[in-house]
């Protein structure tokens, strides 16, 4: 694969790291697009990223930032910033969880189309996010935003046995998600803590080669009851059953043409994500031959 | 990964349900809907004969090989070699301890459409095992799976006694370790006790 | 009320929980922040159990950590039955067999699962696969054989603390790429396993019986 070649992946911005899992005066090798990096934190604690190229030659990398408690990178040369999450200046009560990172061997796409798919619910989360005798998926609205920029699916609501670490009784809950570029994808969902007010919980995919990724996750979230740990858990032991699906879809690359769309209406965000990448001439982790 | 239902095989990622004509006939995410006609896997030819299930890469009037009528399955092994490369391992192991196997190798045509899965063409191996006083004329039937591995079916001719069938499993474990040594990234014993 | 240092995803943890839900066990769970915190690595946990491992099992005032002792507790504490820790001397000791099996042959895997989990790099990862399929070649063979006296079980003719320390590894393979296609036989073990009473999944492991629950 050819970087170079697949501008929209080159010039986007991509998390490589959460600041605490550098100390200072470390490194690591990490691997963006395909590329090989080497990702180092000085010991004043700001961060710097070699990019060891193919020749031999090792450039330090021009677009590295800190946002949201993460490192952002960017091989090529970014037309927008990196997202706003408002809601981590809004001056609510929520909680930080950093999430950590997991390996998924498969590419980014299937990550964040797995994430914001509902009808999943009733058999990978049975009794938590869904249970198998309330399996229908009510409709819902599929937006762009930022002039086209951002995919939504708004308005999508399900009866969740246990929603959230905090939640009680089962209930039916509502969702907005954020698909800001190919590999970051937000949940906005009722706190059932704060009756009108969102949780959020937040992927941002690192996309090391076409078939496998890193996903850096955070949640922020209204819980006054629970444990730092009981929170992590109840998100790993979601995330880990979502794995167990990616690790066996096929292929590995998220499939994008047209014919491979299979129309039922509660897939409806998966088409809008699949057309929407297929729109963008975004190459890297998508499979657009008919397979 | 499916689950075999009354109504068909159901996928445990939607919990969608088809049929055996390859058609989805319930999607629990709409379950008073009618499954749209596209909602379909693709099928393949599948017919089970000599007591194994014998599948094709595309709709084939031609029949699997034949085998003899008595031919009794020992052992479905996965091998970590391709089939080709385990068709040269298969008579230069020396095996004293467990038999050696004899070969005439035969490579059918007709096997070149029930591939599996991935790459390279399926063969069928057959001679007669011997150790010891026990002799057992067999069959063996690689099936190439994933990664330049294979899957190897091993059958005797005709029905074999409880020993003979020991005798024989014992041999093809063996026939494995020696490959596994063989090949390169095996780790010498005692590499990973670290307790040593 | 027994008390079970334990993580979510942790394979070894899986094997705690198994046995005490087969038993019908009680406990309250401890969670400890494996990933991304590594809190087992921290002084306060290594004051718990100085090999930063888990699980770790509280009774009372009694304290024991390995997966493997703890199944051997929990039976001669708690199974009246004496069929999952027998006590004749060659059938215990054959358990005794299997159970370091699974706690160093299969090592491997579960470490190996682990890393690709947490996006650890992996060095010299086809040495690390060898070991596994090497691992997961014995076991299967030893099932295969089980199987053609009648045997479905490692040990005896009905599940015993081998059998549990050895399934997660096996139900979990496909986490660190490896194929139970591959291994006929555990496939079959598997499948019986799911369908003790008492079984329970763990992230990663398919309920048995999803057909059934679809058609309720």
């Amino acid at each position: 694969m050819n970087v170079c070649d697949d501008p929209v992946a080159l010039n986007d911005w991509y998390v490589v790291a959460y600041v605490d899992e550098l100390g200072l005066g470390k490194s690591e090798q990490t691997q963006l697009l395909g590329e090989e990096l080497e990702l180092m934190r000085e010991r004043d604690g700001r961060f710097r990223c070699l990019w060891h190229k193919r020749d031999g030659t090792a450039e330090p990398l021009e677009h590295i930032r800190q946002r949201y408690g993460f490192v952002w990178v960017s091989l090529g040369r970014p037309t927008r910033d990196i997202l706003t999450i408002a809601e981590f200046d809004d001056g609510e009560p929520r909680r930080f969880i950093h999430r950590g990172r997991i390996g998924v061997p498969s590419s980014a796409q299937r990550v964040i189309e797995n994430f914001f798919d509902l009808s999943h619910f009733s058999f990978v989360h049975t009794g938590t996010l869904g249970g198998y005798d309330a399996a229908e998926v009510p409709p819902y609205r599929v937006e762009y935003r930022e002039d086209g920029r951002e995919l939504w699916a708004v308005g999508c609501s399900f009866f969740q046995p246990k929603a959230s670490a905090a939640a009680g009784l089962g209930t039916q809950v509502y969702y907005d998600y954020r698909i800001a570029s190919p590999c970051i994808a937000i949940i906005y969902k009722d706190s059932l803590v704060r009756p009108g007010k969102k949780d959020l919980i937040g992927l941002f995919v690192q996309p090391c080669g076409e078939e496998h990724c890193t996903v850096h996750s955070f949640a922020r979230v209204f819980d006054e009851t629970n444990s730092d740990e009981h929170i992590l858990h109840f998100y790993h032991e979601i995330f880990a059953q979502d794995r167990m699906i990616l690790v066996h879809q096929r292929p590995r690359k998220l499939p994008v043409h047209p014919r491979q769309e299979v129309p039922a209406a509660s897939d409806a965000s998966s088409v809008a994500y699949r057309r929407w990448l297929d729109r963008s001439g975004l190459q890297f982790g998508l499979e657009r031959n008919l397979t | 990964m499916g689950d075999v239902a009354e109504k068909g095989l159901v996928c445990p990622y939607h919990g969608w349900r088809f049929g055996g004509d390859a058609q989805c006939n319930f999607i629990p995410a709409h379950p008073g809907g009618t499954p749209p006609a596209a909602a379909r896997v693709r099928p393949y030819p599948a017919v089970e004969r000599n007591g194994y299930i014998w599948v094709a890469r595309q709709d084939t009037s031609v029949e699997p090989p034949s085998l003899p009528a008595g031919v009794t399955p020992v052992r479905s092994m996965h091998m970590p070699v391709s089939g080709e490369r385990l068709a040269g391992f298969w008579t230069r192991a020396c095996l004293h301890a467990t038999g050696r196997f004899s070969r005439v190798e035969s490579s059918c045509p007709e096997t070149a459409l029930f591939q599996s899965y991935v790459e390279g063409s399926g063969s069928i191996l057959h001679g007669k095992w011997q150790s010891a006083g026990l002799g057992v004329d067999y069959v063996g039937i690689v099936q190439p799976t994933h990664g330049g591995t294979c899957m190897l079916h091993l059958a005797a001719q005709e029905p074999l006694s409880a020993e003979a069938r020991l005798g024989l499993n014992r041999a093809l474990v063996a026939l494995r370790h020696e490959i596994s040594r063989s090949t390169a990234c095996e780790p010498k014993w005692g590499m990973n006790h670290e307790c040593v | 009320m027994i008390r079970l240092y334990d993580y979510i995803l942790s394979a070894e943890g899986y094997k705690a929980r198994l046995l005490m839900s087969m038993l019908g066990v009680s406990y309250q769970p401890v969670k400890v922040d494996v990933h991304p915190g590594r809190m087992h690595r921290e002084p306060e946990f290594l004051a718990i159990n100085p090999l930063g491992t888990l699980p770790v099992l509280e009774d009372g005032d009694f304290r024991l950590h390995d997966a493997q002792a703890i199944l051997c507790f929990l039976a001669a504490r708690y199974d009246v039955s004496r069929r999952w820790l027998p006590v004749e001397p060659e059938a215990f000791s054959r358990v005794m067999m299997w159970l370091g099996f699974a706690g160093r042959e299969m090592a491997p895997l579960l470490r190996l699962r682990m890393a690709d989990i947490q996006a650890a790099p992996v060095s010299g990862r086809s040495v690390v696969e060898a070991e596994c399929r090497r691992a997961l070649g014995v076991l299967e063979d030893h099932v295969y054989e089980g199987e053609l006296c009648g045997r479905r079980w490692l040990v005896e003719e009905h599940p015993t603390v081998a059998d549990v320390a050895a399934f997660p590894g096996v139900a979990l393979m496909a986490d660190c790429g490896l194929a139970l296609e591959d291994y006929p036989a555990l496939w079959r073990w598997a499948h019986a396993f799911k369908r003790l009473p008492g079984f329970i999944v763990m992230p990663g492991v398919l309920p048995p019986r999803l057909a059934d629950a679809l058609a309720a």
